[in-house]
């Protein structure tokens, strides 16, 4: 059967790039950086329609309709000619800051990186103007990086020159060499934890784009096995929804250990989550609250760890095995263990990643950003020398496509991104995913009457459209740094700057 | 099986409407009058419950508001809007920021431990506390399931001194007495409050809070009034040394005492130690250059207990610049290590310590416990206006809060404080509070993970004020 | 003559704005007004307005920030309204509009708090003076 697998001609080859249609929000007043105002002076001369080129201004009849300011690139177009506060011959038009953006956001997510992920996924480009759409305000890490391009070096070729495929099996073990279309896939979120339709819509996304989606610990929804050949199954502490068949479905499964934002705690569905199809999906009982313990109660051990993964390698002999870990100190360790069992994937899931609920002190203090464990874990497989063997995937504060860069230069082959899907169909990081009935903007819901707040076909497009902007991001970073290949960006710190260091 | 020690919580809501993070405007013109408007299509329900602030002439649903910003962005008139609450960015200062105060006024409410969805949005690293994370198990070490009740954590502490080593007699028995010894189930104690509209209401419902929990209360004795004496067993009276002589009636019946350190000797601990036997002696030590060898000296000296306080904000000064609490208790810490001496006296550490982290925070760079002051005032509602230090009236009145309200908000916060230690003990796979102490080893720090890291890729650190801000 | 009695309404945001740009708080310091404190100017409306005469202001004055600073984006535009419609009622009903006025802080005619008030003082004493002469 082994044999059989692999001569089957894998599905990864190049497949057309997906196509990018504009789509945008799904509430009446969006939000924008600025704010744009039209007086009663204005005569619909119709100036500002023409002039504008971000599609700011319309007309709508006789008399010119609301300006779209959330296309508007504020006072970075005072420069330009088309500048309509200046141009109107009325001076009807008024610009400014909008002040919502006190309360938007955070240090991490900063209100210009709502906005501009927002943008993306409307548009699939890269925002124009002076949004700052590359890092965040949080002091350190990321955001305190930067790349720094050589002189003379950049290539001057179209796009689709370059090559943002990465491999999934480096460890030539005879099961299949998988590549994903993008350095990027999608992290675990479960039925329950996010809405069916959410799930449907990032299946179709990262189908379109060669790569994966992840169940997350919640089962695998029937809706899902049209795009069994782009789901990870997760297998996690409560072994929720794991069948043989939801095992032998898919490419990828995925063993979580633990998760960046609540590392070494257990999950606690509370009993009134417990739909009676969400219990169905479990395999438990309506009503009652499920836990999901922490650690894995068989896995005490490296060789216990190894007897898991064997055990998943013999139900289905062409998956591939991903190691979903959190960051403690002795993370090169586990990851050194994890190859050591029989991995291919070693997942680092970073101290600052997203949740549906964790408690705030965990968050916060528990095991140590991304950042640093990439480096670790990177040097330390190369010490063994096995780092090429092993495909090393981060997650956790991924949030931009400079993210996924920097994270590929400090030692990464990959990443996995939860919170910037969640932001493209529009979540605003309310963090009240688990309040009430769920999220109110219909994402991480499984209320009927919310989850219906979101078409799939819209969430699609949105992905697909936030996933076209982050490429085009990507090829510019290795058209500046001279390279062809993402894969020769692994590991190329000397391509990074940090901002603290002299 | 012992009975587990469990601290009971109640709801208690707070009595004045709460201060939000932001505010919810509305206006009456522009309003079309929809036929089914976003007000009524809210999934928190928030329009329903508004009731008049007649004196800030606004609603009151900022606090109920979850900022999911979905009315903001449905209104077809846009006439709602959100903005920062002024109120909220006046609140506290730069150590106790607004969110640490919303933060403790919940747990002091619910009793609940600050459960949200979404990542963490703060600095990266931080000063302070905020420059280490603590540790967790993975695959190759075992973690405790705490929390949900499968394994106990246990969270006692034991004050007072203990032997550095047995002695026998030549008949191979045990010489002289073990040292007096109290437990307490919590590693936190309730300090004597450095500001505050203070009534006996306040001092009652933490008299009472102390009891309940079986842990202590620092009390001035120019504070202590007759109603405290029931509370006796469960109160620290604070004193100078004069006040040792003219207070005797008041140390009968307590089992600590606390002195103000002036130049306390080993003759005169003796003295002490001589008219009251049973006993403790914590001694409190203005952390400062020096406090290391102060520490060694009070140990020698036969102290039971040390106090190590840093100003409110955790600040040590001194006239080589200020340390943080953190870093002191640490240096504290090594120096009665080095000394070989540590394992004789009990360390409290005080001041700076604002939420529960910080008590885990503290234990792993040396402390044995921790002591509370401004906590508790945010549980009894305090806004930090620090209005009281300058004789103005309190906002909140929180001179004229109900005792048993108080202590119920009390016992909330530190119950709430205790299940998030237990949560990272179980993280970290320690079941006993006690092998926290000076566990570094469980512990990961902002220098140390930058030099290992980001040094070896990007060559040397520019000066620290450029971490975070 | 007895000193004449001003009745505030002032946006939060603008005297936090005045605080940091005078770097004293203004309300802490100050007893000659009695001052309502607003999350946003435009929400005096025209009864708490009203009613503020009719509790014996001899003036009255509503505080907000300039417009393109105004927290709510059209928040002071919409007080302005409302102030303007007030004053002809005022007028109308023989007290006077001079007697409340609409001060934006940080615009020219209102650089800080106290000078909202003696504009608001100097009205009153015109108005009573005309009133004697009469």
């Amino acid at each position: 059967m082994n044999a059989a697998m692999q001569s089957e001609p894998e599905r990864t080859a190049h497949v057309g790039r997906p196509e990018v249609r504009v789509t945008p929000s799904r509430f009446r007043n969006a939000i924008g950086k600025y704010i744009l105002r039209r007086s009663k002076a204005c005569v619909a001369c119709g100036r500002c329609a023409e002039l504008c080129p971000y599609g700011v201004h319309e007309r709508s009849g006789k008399t010119m309709a609301r300006p779209k300011d959330y296309r508007c690139i504020g006072s970075a177009c005072e420069k330009n000619d088309f500048y309509c506060v200046r141009q109107c011959p009325q001076n009807a038009l008024s610009l400014r800051l909008n002040p919502i953006l006190e309360v938007l956001g955070d240090k991490r997510w900063t209100p210009e990186l709502l906005i501009s992920t927002w943008y993306m996924a409307e548009t699939g480009k890269v925002p124009p103007g002076d949004m700052e759409y590359k890092v965040g305000d949080s002091g350190g890490g990321f955001d305190r990086m930067e790349f720094c391009f050589p002189t003379g070096k950049a290539l001057d070729l179209p796009d689709d020159e370059f090559d943002l495929s990465i491999p999934l099996n480096k460890r030539r073990d005879g099961r299949p060499d998988l590549e994903i279309g993008l350095p990027v896939y999608g992290g675990g979120m479960s039925y329950g934890s996010i809405s069916l339709y959410v799930m449907i819509a990032r299946a179709r996304a990262y189908q379109a784009w060669n790569s994966f989606t992840c169940t997350g610990e919640g089962g695998y929804p029937e809706e899902l096995y049209p795009y069994d050949d782009h789901v990870i199954t997760q297998v996690a502490t409560g072994l929720f929804g794991v069948r043989e068949d939801t095992i032998q479905r898919v490419r990828i499964v995925e063993f979580k250990y633990a998760q960046g934002a609540k590392p070494g705690l257990g999950g606690h569905l509370l009993g009134d989550k417990v739909t009676p199809a969400v219990a169905r999906m479990r395999e438990a009982v309506a009503g009652s609250a499920l836990f999901s313990p922490f650690p894995f109660h068989s896995v005490y051990s490296v060789e216990d760890h190894k007897k898991h993964v064997d055990w998943i390698k013999h139900i289905n002999p062409r998956v591939l095995v991903s190691v979903k870990v959190s960051t403690p100190t002795d993370v090169d360790m586990v990851a050194v263990g994890s190859y050591h069992a029989g991995a291919h994937i070693i997942h680092l899931d970073g101290s600052y990643g997203g949740t549906g609920a964790a408690p705030d002190i965990a968050k916060k203090n528990i095991a140590m950003p991304i950042e640093y464990a990439i480096v670790k874990v990177h040097n330390f497989l190369k010490e063994e020398g096995i780092r090429d063997e092993m495909t090393l995937i981060a997650s956790g504060g991924i949030r931009t496509a400079y993210d996924v860069a920097k994270a590929i230069a400090l030692g990464a082959d990959g990443v996995v991104v939860g919170t910037s899907e969640m932001v493209a169909v529009e979540c605003i990081r309310c963090a009240a995913c688990e309040s009430g009935r769920g999220c109110a903007r219909g994402i991480a819901t499984t209320d009927p009457e919310l989850s219906r707040l979101i078409d799939e076909d819209w969430a699609a497009q949105r992905l697909i459209n936030l996933f076209a902007a982050w490429r085009r991001q990507l090829i510019d970073i290795l058209k500046k740094l001279g390279m062809r290949d993402i894969r020769e960006l692994v590991g190329r710190t000397d391509c990074l700057r940090h901002l603290d260091y002299e | 099986m012992p009975k587990k020690y469990h601290i009971q919580t109640k709801m208690a809501p707070p009595r004045f409407a709460p201060i939000g993070k932001s505010t919810i405007l509305d206006w009456e013109g522009g309003c079309l009058r929809c036929f089914k408007c976003v007000k009524r299509q809210c999934i928190y329900d928030v329009y329903n419950q508004r009731t008049f602030d007649v004196r800030r002439m606004a609603d009151t649903i900022d606090s109920l508001c979850k900022n999911c910003l979905r009315c903001v962005q449905s209104c077809p008139g846009q006439v709602i809007t959100k903005v920062i609450n002024a109120e909220y960015k006046r609140l506290g200062d730069s150590y106790w920021t607004p969110e640490i105060i919303l933060k403790q006024w919940y747990q002091a409410e619910t009793g609940r431990i600050p459960v949200s969805g979404a990542g963490y949005g703060g600095s990266f690293a931080g000063p302070g506390f905020d420059d280490m994370w603590t540790d967790m198990s993975e695959i190759v070490r075992p973690t405790r399931d705490g929390i949900h009740g499968r394994e106990y954590i246990n969270t006692v502490v034991d004050l007072g001194r203990s032997l550095p080593c047995l002695r026998f007699d030549a008949a191979g028995h045990a010489v002289g007495d073990a040292p007096k010894k109290i437990e307490i189930p919590v590693p936190i104690i309730l300090k004597d409050l450095p500001l505050g509209s203070l009534s006996e209401g306040v001092f009652l419902a933490m008299a009472e809070a102390a009891q309940a929990m079986d842990t202590f209360m620092i009390a001035p004795v120019k504070e202590w009034k007759p109603y405290l004496e029931p509370y006796k067993t469960h109160l620290i009276p604070l004193l100078t040394e004069a006040e040792i002589d003219t207070h005797g009636e008041l140390i009968g019946g307590v089992r600590v005492i606390e002195i103000r350190l002036s130049d306390v000797t080993e003759a005169r601990l003796s003295r002490i130690r001589a008219a009251y036997p049973d006993v403790l002696i914590m001694v409190r030590v203005r952390l400062g250059e020096r406090s290391g060898e102060e520490a060694l000296a009070l140990t020698r000296a036969g102290a039971d207990i040390l106090h190590l306080c840093a100003d409110r904000n955790g600040n040590v000064e001194s006239e080589n610049g200020s340390r943080f609490v953190k870093d002191a208790v640490r240096s504290v810490h090594m120096r009665l290590v080095e000394a070989g001496c540590r394992n004789e006296i009990t360390l409290f550490a005080s001041g700076g310590i604002a939420m529960a982290e910080h008590v885990a925070k503290s234990i792993i760079v040396g402390a044995d416990a921790v002591a509370i002051d401004i906590p508790l005032l945010l549980a009894l509602e305090c806004r930090l206006c620090f209005r009281c230090e300058a004789g103005l009236s309190c906002p909140v009145e929180v001179e004229n809060i109900h005792p048993e309200w108080g202590k119920n908000r009390i016992l909330n916060l530190i119950a709430a404080w205790r299940n998030q230690l237990i949560e990272v003990l179980g993280a970290m796979g320690i079941r006993e509070i006690r092998r926290l102490r000076g566990e570094v080893g469980r512990a990961m720090f902002f220098d140390d993970l930058e030099r290992e890291t980001f040094g070896r890729l990007f060559g040397k650190r520019k000066k620290r004020e450029s971490v975070g801000n | 003559m007895p000193p004449c009695k001003i009745i505030g309404f002032c946006c939060e945001h603008a005297l936090n704005k005045e605080k940091e740009s005078t770097g004293k708080d203004w309300l802490q310091s100050q007893s000659t007004v009695k001052v309502s404190v607003l999350p946003c100017s435009s929400k005096a409306d025209m009864l708490a307005l009203v009613k503020a005469f009719e509790s014996g202001a001899d003036g009255v004055f509503v505080l907000g920030c300039a417009d393109e600073d105004c927290s709510m984006v059209d928040g002071c535009r919409r007080a302005a309204k409302v102030v303007n419609y007030t004053r002809k009622l005022l007028d109308e009903i023989g007290i006077g509009s001079h007697r409340l006025e609409m001060f934006q802080l940080g615009t020219p005619q209102c650089l800080n708090v106290e000078q909202a008030i003696e504009a608001i003082g100097n009205n009153i004493k015109v108005l009573e003076t005309e009133g004697r002469q009469k």
